[in-house]
């Protein structure tokens, strides 16, 4: 027996047109800007553990720095895109063990991304600290675990919706 | 038309080598390199096109671009491949009756088209563009003309695979 609050959720007015509407504003919109989300999210976080792992030294690290804000913009837009697709299909999400792997590589890249903003950006030394490279071999796997963990889920769901 | 394209379609799909993307567990993991491809692909080219458009502009352009062209490159192959398996798998699906196919293509193209143009007009002045320079008028255009389009290739991605 599933939980009660999974049927309401999914029958409240907001999940009811992200489901049905017809109109190309409703699910397909907030996945297409969930796919946006995570380009500069984990985009620009791969690209900045790149540099990190050595490819491009003649890139100056702190400068890179500026791109911190649009990664936190990607993930904002992505927990409020994401937020939404659970609620569109919350038996789907919510009764999947897959989901919750997801979301675990996803606060474990977003715990990497702030160790590396932390103890590489903002260390006085402007060469990247040594323990640099090992944080962002972490964050690149961590993203890459996000990413399978979110494709999967499309295959390992039992009910698309509330059974019954 | 409509029948030529059904039937290259469905001959696609009888090609037994293609029927190994539907055993258990491939399909999930080709889409899921697609998005790798997508991240590589997109986190290089927005680092470039937004340093060109101004963020971050103490990062001189040339070093910034032979990262993005190497690993633009490596997420685009990484996404040609899987994509054209992904398509082979489905190809009635993508190739009869679904526009978005069709202009996704058209975007990935143009997004070609418009990275052609960089390198056969500012792309020596980009690379000489130093910290706290700006890039030349024409290299922001390109970049916010190549960001749009790259959007628009994920819009259109979205779209075909829904429809």
């Amino acid at each position: 027996m599933l939980p009660e609050f999974l049927r309401t959720i999914e029958q409240s007015g907001l999940a009811t047109w992200m489901r049905e509407s017809s109109s190309l504003l409703a699910y397909p919109a907030v996945i297409t800007l969930h796919t946006f989300g995570m380009a500069l999210l984990a985009g620009l976080s791969a690209a900045i553990s790149l540099r990190l792992l050595g490819v491009a030294p003649s890139i100056a690290l702190a400068p890179l720095e500026r791109f911190f804000p649009l990664i936190w913009l990607g993930f904002w837009v992505n927990a409020v895109t994401g937020v939404m697709l659970v609620i569109s299909y919350p038996t789907k999400a919510l009764t999947d063990p897959v989901f919750y792997v997801k979301l675990g590589f996803i606060a474990a890249a977003m715990v990497y991304m702030q160790l590396i903003r932390n103890r590489v950006f903002r260390h006085a030394n402007p060469a990247p600290a040594a323990n640099g490279k090992h944080l962002a071999a972490v964050l690149l796997l961590m993203w890459f675990g996000a990413i399978f963990a979110g494709k999967f889920i499309e295959y390992t769901y039992r009910n698309l919706i509330y059974p019954g | 038309m409509q029948p030529l394209l059904q039937s290259f379609a469905s001959w696609l799909e009888n090609q037994g080598f293609f029927a190994f993307a539907h055993l258990r567990g491939v399909w999930p993991t080709l889409e899921a390199f697609h998005f790798v491809g997508l991240t590589l692909l997109l986190g290089s080219v927005l680092l470039l096109d937004l340093r060109m458009l101004g963020v971050a502009k103490q990062l001189p352009c040339g070093p910034v671009h032979r990262l993005t062209l190497r690993w633009a490159f490596v997420g685009f192959g990484l996404m040609v491949v899987t994509g054209f398996l992904l398509m082979a798998g489905k190809a009635t699906a993508f190739l009869v009756d679904n526009p978005a196919f069709y202009l996704k293509l058209l975007a990935i193209l143009l997004a070609g088209v418009t990275a052609l143009v960089f390198y056969f007009t500012v792309h020596r002045e980009v690379e000489a563009v130093g910290p706290g320079q700006d890039a030349p008028p024409l290299a922001k255009a390109i970049a916010g003309t190549s960001l749009f389009l790259w959007l628009s290739v994920i819009t259109f991605g979205r779209y075909m695979a829904l429809s």
